[in-house]
């Protein structure tokens, strides 16, 4: 008992010592030039530091700008959670870094007028003259980060270029076809053959696989679009239809063929049984183990991360990219992953912010010309350097990575490496380059990937990033929290079976009670807006 | 128990019968963190594709540990989480022993206001969002000790305390007060040294308590550099549930990470847990002796 | 009256003191966020504050008993709780018996000691591995597979989310929740059972008549206690393994309070629900005690 204590006693001041050397400064900015920011951290950043101070990127700019910023980071799969009380608490950092359209119930106009954040519109033509010119030569970018009203919520996230807008889509495994003579399916019947012919041929059980996204979605992708809902000309959520009228999918009467077809699929076995509580890892262990032939993924986190995975196994294992599926050979598919120019991404000066100034000055950098470089590829000399033979692109004066993050002697991957050296890997306060995916994305099944998962009516048909007003906003949290949970649960129900689809009627009907009329009346204000904008 | 006399064959049979579903149940306890411990060792690809119960790591491999290590947050998680827990332990003994050596006096006026204060918050609480606010309010937030604080006294443990010292024969402190020692030397000269089963429970149960503890770490604290280890390993353990939407094309790659990420997910437990387990060898002695508790009779 | 409470003071102000600190903490961590739950009476603005923030008076209870969930949480709550209750109770006492009865004391030792291991586990692991076991792939579903049955998705089937959010329970706290009979079961003074032997009696009419009897007034206390939580049902372990697949079973009163506090940025909702829960705990609770001290005379006050 003595002996435990005293080792306890020694161990509390060894600690002692230790937490007291790790201290940072409190929250509270110091210096006269020092910023306190709250962002959460990348995961393929926090395996190698505690806090975005201590990556070369940041070091950098500091020396650069000679600002000191504090990062504040919530516990990773606690942003929500964090943000929220923070919120509650009203003790706010000086910026913030959220998605905030998604990210603060009742959308960025909410949170002006909750006092969160600043109206921005005078305080970027006053003091940020690179972010202003950006969104002068990107019209269409412009239109997508501002409010109905025309209001500006922060410094966003730019992507820079067709290429970087196109990321996610239907994938197979392109040495199973091959094996089997199958060539790459187009129409669901053609879905239904493949998949059959893989299980059939014993090669898994159940060929179809989804990653579970997060809370909200399961059997849906990025902006919603399920790409096997999609061939119904329907969505798991809201789209605009051909009439560029606002529509909710399980709403329409389509929505049933897809739970036939669907369910059909999922009771010959052809879909995984895990397919709605699928984590990733999980999920990218089911494909390396060939459980599955097909998949619904990214470009670089599937593709690319899968081929890597296998590289140098010995195994037969290659990815092909499939289009968006169709019902009719030769339609163009109705709907797929398309993301905007201009994301909701943004770092937002908040009300207790008392240097605008200073926040904007180093804010603003992130769109320079040099900035962009430094955000997009890290420091010369040390994380790229300058070549006009690029493979591809010759005689282009092309950012090359060094062997420091394409063959990182450290074992650290190129993805860990762009979250010490960059921002364009995720994103950030700054325009996303091309010459990143290129070099991210580099082999001809990710950069064929890219070119068939363009083509699409995404355009047309996806829900373009809308406001609400705070009213309406209000009516939006309150119905669609229900809404969300009462959709998800009965849809897995009618494809599992718990639930038979005769009762499709029903559904539909007390979704219509739970208020969905109202809430498409709001979306559709909403686009009205947009357009008008 | 103790028997001189003969065992009828029906005895016999259920004295077999105890010890065989006695040493099932505790195969059952032991095998999870037994898998535990030999996946960590495993070689991750071969583990990837084993199925079936584990009895030895397939293809040893320290890889996951190395990796572990290799984190600086799981260094510095550690010495967090010691500071934390022996602070806090700390903290919990001393405001548990005033709480329950107030309650066990018998000639104290507000004695039974001051019980039936305590009970209350057992049973109702004022939720999450206030409890958030009245932290901030105390200028607590991001701050180690909004956590030691706000769980300075657990009133079940104290009720189990004071129920102790109330069993202890008045004759002993008597003598004491004779000599004009004042409540507290009558505190820590007398009643703590021979209470040493309840303290030493008490140790275990507050101890382990701050050890896995994360919720609230989570909810308070700001700064990653504080955080404690039972925090990262919640980071580790639950599937970043991080919207991939925002990571977009570029959401995090795998290739060797990956690949042995589920034996890091295992070494990572056994890091966490086999510490607190290391504390009870040297506290059981004392439950052994039995005596603990009597009965939380209030 | 008066003159009494000065003397208390007067002769006991070391405890007086030494209560101090205690007294503080309790107002400070306890009763003054029980002020706080005003805000569900409220609609809370972080800018306004607890005191600024405008009355709406019952909307949000309202609007609680009105939604659409509000019984599938309620029945949710009560069945886990329930079951919990069921299940989880009597199994640390049967262990404890059964341990009791043991002829060799360092094979008990050993038990003891190996069924305390899952106590100290942190939840974070137990539900990590929990569904790392359960999956189509799983140890659990290896093990149903050998035995000719077939591979279930676990936590994707609401039917069996009771199962295992109280079969890990059970497995976690079992062996930890024998300590507090077997405490009461080591002062039995071993002259009773001679005496029983010399009467003739078995061993089962022993455990029956001496060892049971021992520790039902710590089993009266213990049951009282889960009583007055029979609807709290903490929401960490589920949030940790819940997914909208088995809401069905799975969502409860406190996960519900947690989406809508933490997620939803519904302050006074998510209190109000709480505060709902709290009011109905309470009661539970004292009705129990009632009902205890009339049937066996043993209660918590």
């Amino acid at each position: 008992m003595k002996k435990l204590l005293l080792l306890l006693c020694a161990a509390a001041l060894f600690s002692g010592v230790l937490t007291a050397n790790g201290k940072n400064e409190s929250a509270s900015s110091a210096g006269e030039r020092s910023l306190v920011i709250w962002e959460e951290l990348w995961a393929n950043s926090s395996v190698s530091v505690t806090t975005l101070d201590d990556t070369p990127l940041y070091k950098e700019l500091q020396r650069r700008l000679d600002i000191d910023v504090t990062w504040i980071h919530p516990p990773q799969g606690q942003t929500d959670e964090n943000f929220n009380l923070m919120i509650a608490s009203n003790e706010l950092p000086d910026i913030i870094y959220r998605p905030w359209l998604g990210g603060y119930p009742g959308g960025p106009e909410k949170a002006i007028s909750d006092g969160v954040i600043i109206r921005h519109n005078d305080v970027l033509e006053k003091f940020a003259p690179n972010y202003t010119a950006y969104l002068k030569s990107n019209p269409v970018a412009a239109k997508q980060v501002k409010t109905d009203s025309g209001t500006m919520y922060g410094f966003n996230f730019f992507r820079g270029g067709p290429e970087l807008m196109v990321f996610f889509g239907p994938q197979l495994r392109k040495d199973w076809l091959d094996e089997l003579g199958l060539s790459v399916p187009e129409t669901m019947g053609d879905w239904e053959r493949v998949l059959t012919a893989f299980k059939e041929s014993g090669k898994c059980d159940s060929p179809l696989g989804f990653m579970k996204m997060n809370q909200d979605r399961s059997i849906s992708s990025p902006q919603d679009q399920g790409a096997f809902i999609q061939p119904f000309h329907t969505s798991w959520d809201f789209y605009v239809n051909d009439g560029g009228k606002v529509q909710f999918g399980p709403l329409d009467p389509q929505f049933k063929d897809f739970l036939t077809l669907f369910k059909s699929w999922y009771d010959k076995g052809l879909v995984d049984p895990e397919f709605i509580s699928c984590e990733r890892k999980a999920f990218d262990a089911k494909i390396l183990n060939g459980d599955l032939g097909a998949w619904v993924s990214y470009t670089g986190s599937g593709i690319g991360a899968y081929l890597d995975a296998k590289r140098g196994s010995g195994e037969s294992f290659d990815i092909v990219a499939a289009p968006y599926p169709v019902l009719k050979k030769g339609d163009k598919p109705f709907n797929g992953q398309l993301d905007t120019a201009g994301r909701e991404e943004a770092m937002a000066i908040t009300t207790q912010c008392d240097k605008v100034e200073l926040a904007c000055e180093w804010l603003d950098y992130g769109y320079s010309p040099e900035g962009i470089i430094l955000n997009n590829f890290g420091i010369e000399g040390e994380s790229f350097t300058w070549v006009d033979n690029y493979p591809g692109f010759e005689g282009q004066r092309w950012p090359q990575f060094t062997d420091l993050m394409m063959k990182n002697s450290d074992g650290k991957t190129l993805s860990q490496m762009g979250g010490l050296y960059t921002r364009s890997f995720y994103n950030g306060p700054t325009v996303q380059q091309r010459e990143y995916i290129f070099q991210y994305a580099n082999r001809p099944a990710q950069r064929d990937a890219i070119q068939i998962w363009a083509n699409t009516g995404a355009d047309k048909h996806l829900l373009p990033p809308i406001t609400s007003t705070p009213e309406e906003s209000e009516d939006l949290a309150t119905i669609m929290a229900e809404i969300k949970t009462y959709r998800e649960e009965m849809v897995i129900k009618f494809l599992t079976g718990q639930e038979p689809l005769s009762n499709f009627g029903a559904f539909q009907d007390r979704l219509r009670k739970m208020g969905i009329d109202r809430v498409i009346e709001i979306k559709q204000a909403g686009l009205d807006r947009f357009n008008a904008r | 128990m103790a028997g001189i006399n003969k065992r009828t064959p029906g005895e016999k049979a259920f004295d077999l019968f105890n010890v065989l579903f006695l040493l099932l149940l505790c195969l059952i306890m032991i095998y999870p963190l037994y898998y535990v411990l030999i996946a960590s060792l495993s070689d991750g690809n071969l583990f990837l594709a084993h199925t079936g119960p584990l009895l030895r790591p397939v293809g040893f491999s320290l890889a996951a540990y190395r990796m572990v290590f290799r984190n600086p947050m799981v260094v510095r998680g550690f010495a967090n989480t010691i500071f934390l827990v022996v602070t806090g332990t700390a903290v919990n003994l001393l405001m548990t022993s005033f709480a329950a050596y107030v309650l066990s006096r018998r000639d104290v006026y507000w004695k039974g206001l001051l019980m039936k204060m305590a009970v209350f918050t057992m049973f109702f609480q004022g939720g999450l969002v206030p409890l958030y606010l009245q932290v901030k309010g105390l200028g607590l937030l991001d701050s180690y000790w909004s956590v030691i604080l706000t769980f300075a006294i657990s009133t079940y443990n104290m009720i189990i305390m004071r129920t102790y010292f109330l069993g202890i024969p008045d004759s002993l402190e008597e003598s004491a007060k004779m000599d004009g020692a004042n409540d507290f030397t009558i505190l820590f000269r007398i009643i703590l040294p021979v209470s040493m089963p309840v303290v030493a429970t008490m140790i275990l149960f507050y101890g382990v308590a701050r050890w896995n503890g994360y919720f609230y770490v989570m909810i308070f604290l700001r700064d990653r550099v504080k955080f404690p280890i039972s925090l990262i390993l919640r980071e580790i353990l639950v599937a970043n549930s991080t919207d991939t939407m925002m990571d977009g094309a570029s959401s995090g790659d795998m290739a060797d990470a990956e690949r042995i990420g589920d034996t890091i997910k295992f070494a990572t437990t056994i890091i966490a847990t086999v510490p607190i387990l290391f504390i009870y060898p040297f506290l059981q002695k004392h439950f052994v002796k039995g005596v603990m508790i009597g009965s939380v009779k209030g | 009256m008066n003159n009494r409470i000065r003397k208390d003071f007067q002769k006991n102000r070391y405890v007086y003191l030494m209560a101090l600190p205690v007294v503080v903490y309790y107002i400070l961590f306890h009763y003054m966020p029980m002020y706080g739950v005003i805000i569900s009476f409220k609609k809370f603005t972080p800018a306004l504050g607890i005191g600024g923030s405008p009355w709406v008076g019952f909307k949000y209870f309202r609007d609680f008993f009105g939604a659409y969930y509000f019984w599938r949480l309620i029945r949710n709550t009560v069945l886990l709780s329930f079951n919990n209750l069921l299940w989880g109770f009597p199994a640390p006492i049967i262990l404890a018996l059964l341990m009791n009865e043991l002829r060799s004391s360092r094979y008990k030792r050993a038990v003891q000691s190996l069924t305390y291991i899952p106590h100290f586990i942190s939840v974070v692991v137990v539900c990590g591995l929990l569904l790392e076991f359960s999956q189509m792939g799983g140890l659990i579903n290896d093990i149903v597979s050998r035995f000719g049955g077939e591979r279930v998705a676990f936590f994707q089937d609401p039917a069996y989310f009771r199962l295992f959010y109280i079969g890990s329970g059970i497995w976690q706290e079992i062996g930890w929740g024998t300590i507090i009979y077997l405490a009461a079961l080591s002062a039995i003074d071993t002259q009773i059972y001679e005496a029983a032997t010399i009467d003739g009696a078995g061993r089962w009419k022993k455990m029956l008549h001496i060892t049971l009897p021992s520790i039902v007034p710590t089993i009266i206390i213990l049951f009282i206690m889960r009583m007055g939580q029979m609807l709290t049902v903490g929401h960490e372990k589920i949030i940790l393994l819940y997914n909208p697949t088995i809401y069905e079973t799975a969502d409860v009163i406190s996960t519900f309070v947690y989406r809508k506090g933490l997620l939803e940025f519904s302050w006074s909702y998510s209190t109000a629900v709480g505060l709902f829960n709290s009011v109905i705990n309470f009661t539970l609770l004292v009705l129990t005690n009632r009902i205890s001290r009339r049937l066996s005379e043993t209660s918590l006050w």
